[in-house]
């Protein structure tokens, strides 16, 4: 039987490569081009420098792609042609045909790692002005990580937060998830509930690898893009006609996921992929009879479609996302009162509760077009229309009978809807010798609504022009300029201006200096919030201005490589400084006549964060290991009330990871580890008195094995989340400024350890 | 080894596939054999805390219910201690002119208005000091928000004469137009009696007699402090008849979270903390919780009430919601202990 399957797949794989095979050729005869093009599968950009082998019966010559990708055949009737570039997987094709295209996949779990990020063009990291990090999908796939919060959990530099209701929230270099920008291939997500985006819906089945740029990438990308940028790619390549992934995913803790997906080569300029799937997961509390449990229930589903076509030197690429998750916030028993039955001796009392269902859909219309002639400047865009929509249903629930109905209360029942079109467009071009540069604009519609917004919808334009270049002297020093204008239809829109700089000091030792300008629109809420009742007069503020940052780094790079050896180790510090953060203040008027407590938002706040960074990877052979230690401080708006309290508040992060990777048995074992020191920050309490929060530390770890099997079409993993147990932290706090008080809870971090087996399956 | 990885790939799949949440089981009902009373302010139609009502604990029966926009001014009936407030839970508030001519032209924003605040009006609301000694002293009402929240305006009120239980004023628009003159004759049976000034010729008896009720669920002002200063603040709660009824929070039973209600004694009773208070209940037996949406009730803050018979009550309070989900809907259980 095994037998059999075998030689089916191999047949059909061969049936493929022959009818692949002549689509080519009749493409090449059309184009009767005496050359090969190579390009990398997921930017479609040339790639230059590969080393090409070509074999034709008994004879055989080794060439280089040029700097247009290409390949110039010296003969024909080509049996084979052989691909090998130091960022790209291993290439060979049989009977190549003049003027194909040959699509290049970028090598994963290699130092040597193609950016796109904020960059002109694919750039390998480690030529790129600006440092980006790459979370590769090996390590996406070792970490078994299922959303970019289980990713970044293990990462230096981030620290995840949990909310029951708002999600997985992330603070990157000290400061919060809204001053972080989170991008698909480039599109902004949308749909920031409190400011922060729930890392939780934001599935990585789909995705490649995920880039991090940290400090302000505002001149690209416009608002939130203060603390950093995380962008991403979803994947690209395909080598067959057909490709089918399943994936099944099961978690002591009660985490049930399975998804597939389907990627057709309909031709060789026409791909079509499809992916749909579910992540459930049934809640969990530490009390295990708890009905308000600690980590909500939650159940998405999602899917994706995909149509690429690639038509000369353009390449048009339509993407939808579908997005659906529910979440249930179930009520303690007696968060509600309890149904009262006079009867003449007394009364019976029947149970209920309160409980919340949350439900929010997303839906991104994405339209790409990339333009890459063989010479001349090259074209890169989109334009996108994203949808957010998070519904808020809250049930009475009479726990004796089962029944429901809707609360009347008021913020009871709640639909906000986000919706936003935005377009990118950038032109890339080499001018002279020395000098590269990108011009673009960029370009975004919001629109909101929801209960608590003034007026049914409000709506936010924003349309900015930038220019990027970077400038080479010398070989070994580039100088990267960009400034950004920017038009806004509700405030100034700060005018912004990045400078950063690389020196190759020696062929292995790179410093990189930067400084860049952030900024971070008031979002509408803010703008036009409104909530007035017998009890409450909140108001937005429509004078508001955007949030600005100043961001200093300063980084010191030396990579190794030899034969097998790789090694890389980097030293980075950072300075953050923020201006005009906007805060809801409490505003009293004795004489006034609006007879009720009345706040609105202000631009009255200012932070500071800090830290320095030390990261150190070593590759060889099988094995894969990386060091990294953080010193993060933070001073927050408080520590600049008060003079006794204005300083720092640093804390440590370390993070180790190793795997090795057992050829002969196809067996990789990773582990995994993120300690997070002892953390403090300064808060009002309840009297108004200064207070310092201490958070007590933590270690997240996780070991995972995987092991392929059947020629690799399955892929077995399985493992330990969270070693350590680690569930939730202690909060103390003292009290300040001659007040003494001490307060004490917790915070959860995770829901202690778990066990996991993840299936794949892959068909071609 | 292939057909046993895909059956258990396809098993995995499967059992992801199909998991779901479990039915909840259901939860039996609890019997108390306190009595319990109910008073509902009804929250409908986008209003909340239509009605203020008036609670009997030895007959547990609700004694009146009337629309809390159905007066202006409230009287005190008792003859030695003449007292007049305006009614809070319509945001009404008083303003001092320091002027006994009551023709002259005034303007609201010249003058520092006053709420009534909880702690003092039902002995001695803002205008009282005048009723002492009554030489025809000004004062300014805003008469606050109806029940839709718009500005209802301005008068401008003159106390000419109090005696025996008799007030003689007078009202007008601050412009002087729409001048009266009232002759407001109390009856001794009340605590106060109450006049609405868009119909000032008939006295309305909105609160029962005075030792037939205990308890008054209502909304008023209550100076709060917000982090950094004061703030007047309208809140609903329960006050007492502090004519004739008596009330404390046993703070110590409340904190004692291994206490049954049902286990409460005349023995846990401190007699010297019962006080006339009108406040002496109040409104924090609930509070808002941001994060559930909704008022939760601290059903374990344990009263002791004493009515005009002399019955001392436990009490405490269990809901804040009627069976629809509509907030204003008081509920207690209470018990006598001696």
């Amino acid at each position: 039987m095994a037998l059999a399957g075998g030689s089916f797949f191999q047949l059909m794989e061969k049936r493929f490569w022959l009818w692949f095979i002549s689509l080519l050729s009749f493409t090449a005869q059309a184009q009767e081009k005496s050359f090969l093009t190579l390009l990398d599968a997921h930017t479609a950009q040339v790639v230059e420098g590969a080393h090409v082998t070509l074999i034709w019966e008994g004879d055989s010559l080794n060439t280089v792609s040029d700097a247009q990708g290409r390949v110039e055949l010296k003969a024909q009737n080509l049996l084979w042609i052989k691909v090998r570039h130091l960022s790209y997987e291993p290439y060979k094709q049989a009977h190549p045909k003049a003027g194909s295209l040959h699509f290049l996949s970028p090598e994963r779990g290699q130092l040597e790692e193609v950016v796109v990020t904020g960059q002109n063009g694919p750039t390998l990291s480690r030529k790129a002005v600006r440092q980006v990090r790459i979370i590769d999908a090996q390590r996406i796939q070792s970490q078994a990580a299922v959303n970019l919060k289980d990713l970044l959990s293990q990462d230096l530099n981030f620290r995840i937060s949990e909310d029951a209701v708002l999600g997985s929230q992330i603070s990157l270099q000290g400061m919060s998830g809204a001053k972080v920008k989170i991008l698909i291939d480039g599109v902004p997500v949308i749909g920031r509930t409190d400011g922060n985006i729930d890392l939780s819906q934001i599935n990585l089945n789909a995705i490649e690898r995920v880039e991090i740029v940290e400090g302000p990438m505002a001149v690209t990308y416009g608002t939130d893009a203060v603390a950093g940028t995380i962008n991403l790619i979803t994947k690209q390549s395909q080598r067959r006609k057909w490709q089918t992934t399943a994936n099944a995913y099961i978690e002591s803790v009660g985490r049930y996921n399975i998804d597939a997906s389907l990627q057709w080569a309909l031709s060789a300029q026409n791909q079509l992929s499809l992916s749909l799937g579910r992540n459930y997961f049934q809640g969990y509390d530490p009390d295990g009879q708890a009905r308000d449990l600690q980590w909500n229930p939650k159940e998405q589903y999602f899917g994706s479609l995909q149509f690429k076509h690639r038509q000369g030197n353009s390449l048009w690429r339509y993407r939808l996302d579908a997005f659906q998750e529910t979440v249930k916030n179930k009520g303690a028993i007696g968060s509600f009162d309890s149904l009262l039955v006079p009867v003449d001796t007394g009364a019976w009392k029947y149970p209920r509760a309160l409980d919340d269902e949350y439900l929010t859909t997303r839906l991104n219309h994405s339209l790409y077009y990339h333009y890459y002639p063989e010479q001349g400047g090259r074209w890169k865009g989109f334009l996108a229309y994203n949808y957010f929509r998070r519904e808020k249903f809250s049930r009475i629930r009479n726990l004796h009978l089962g029944t429901e109905q809707l609360f009347p209360g008021a913020d009871a029942q709640d639909t906000s809807i986000f919706r936003m079109i935005s377009s990118r467009l950038m032109y890339h071009r080499k001018w002279a010798t020395k000098v590269d540069y990108q011009l673009g604009y960029d370009f975004s519609w919001e629109f909101n609504s929801g209960q608590r917004i003034e007026g049914e919808v409000q709506d936010i334009l924003d349309a900015a022009l930038f220019a990027t270049a970077e400038y080479k002297p010398w070989d070994v020093l580039s100088l990267k300029p960009g400034l950004r204008y920017a038009y806004n239809s509700r405030f100034a829109a700060p005018l912004i201006a990045s400078m950063a700089l690389r020196w190759e000091m020696h062929p292995s030792w790179i410093l990189r200096a930067s400084y860049g300008k952030g900024f971070r629109a008031p979002s509408l809420k803010e703008l036009y919030f409104l909530f007035v009742d017998e009890n409450h007069n909140i108001l937005g503020n429509a004078d508001l201005k955007a949030e600005t940052s100043h961001n200093y780094q300063l980084g010191l790079s030396y990579h190794y490589d030899k034969a097998d050896w790789h090694w890389q180790t980097e030293a980075r510090f950072f300075f953050n400084d923020l201006r005009d953060e906007i805060r809801l203040v409490a505003i009293l008027s004795p004489t006034d006549t609006e007879p009720r407590g009345l706040y609105r938002n202000e631009n009255v706040a200012r932070s500071q964060s800090a830290g320095i960074n030390w990261n150190w990877r070593l590759a060889k052979g099988g094995w894969n290991t990386e060091l990294g230690m953080a010193w993060i401080g933070l001073k927050n708006e408080y520590a600049f009330s008060d003079p006794a309290a204005n300083q720092f508040n640093f804390y440590p992060q370390y993070r180790w990871s190793i795997s090795y990777q057992f050829a002969k048995w196809k067996l990789k074992p990773a582990l995994f580890m993120n300690y997070t020191g002892e953390r403090k920050d300064l808060a009002l309490d309840s009297e108004g008195n200064l207070n310092t929060r201490q958070y007590s530390d933590y270690t997240l770890a996780d070991f995972s094995l995987q092991k392929t099997f059947w020629q690799e079409r399955i892929t077995l993993s399985a493992g330990i989340k969270n070693l350590f147990d680690v569930s939730n932290i202690a909060v103390s706090g003292t009290g300040g400024g001659g007040t003494h008080s001490t307060a004490a809870g917790s915070l959860p971090i995770n829901y202690g350890r778990t066990y996991f087996l993840r299936c794949q399956w892959k068909l071609d | 080894m292939e057909t046993r990885l895909k059956a258990f790939f396809v098993a995995a799949l499967l059992f992801s596939l199909v998991a779901c949440e479990p039915e909840e089981e259901l939860r039996s009902g609890l019997f108390v054999s306190d009595q319990i009373g109910q008073m509902d302010m009804v929250s409908a139609d986008g209003i909340d805390y239509q009605y203020e009502a008036y609670f009997d604990l030895s007959s547990n029966s609700m004694k009146a219910k009337n629309r809390r926009d159905a007066w202006d001014l409230a009287f005190s009936a008792d003859p030695q201690n003449p007292n007049i407030y305006v009614n809070s839970a319509q945001f009404m508030r008083v303003a001092a002119t320091r002027s006994l001519n009551f023709d002259s032209a005034y303007t609201a924003s010249d003058f520092d208005f006053e709420f009534e605040r909880v702690y003092r009006f039902y002995q001695r609301g803002w205008m009282s000091d005048a009723l002492q000694d009554p030489k025809g002293q000004v004062f300014l009402i805003d008469r606050g928000q109806d029940l839709q929240g718009r500005k209802r305006g301005y008068y401008k009120l003159q106390i000419q004469a109090f005696s025996n239980g008799s007030y003689q004023l007078r009202f007008a628009n601050l412009d002087g137009a729409n001048s009266q003159v009232l002759n407001v004759e109390t009856q001794a049976d009340y605590n106060y009696q109450f006049l609405s000034l868009a119909s000032p010729d008939s006295l309305l008896s909105l609160e029962p007699p005075k030792d037939e009720w205990d308890l008054h669920v209502c909304k008023y002002m209550e100076r709060l402090w917000d982090g950094s200063d004061t703030l007047d603040y309208s809140v609903t709660g329960v006050l007492i008849n502090s004519k004739s009824a008596l009330a404390y929070r046993d703070t110590l039973l409340s904190a004692d979270s291994t206490l049954n209600f049902g286990d409460i004694q005349a023995g846990d009773i401190q007699h010297h903390q019962l006080k006339p208070k009108t406040e002496a209940i109040g409104h924090e037996w609930k509070y808002y919780d941001l994060d559930e949406g909704t008022y939760l009730v601290r059903n374990r803050w344990i009263y002791f009430i004493e009515d005009a018979e002399g019955t001392i009550y436990r009490l405490r309070f269990i809901g804040f919601y009627g069976a629809e989900g509509q907030k204003g809907n008081v509920s207690f259980e209470y018990l006598p202990l001696e």
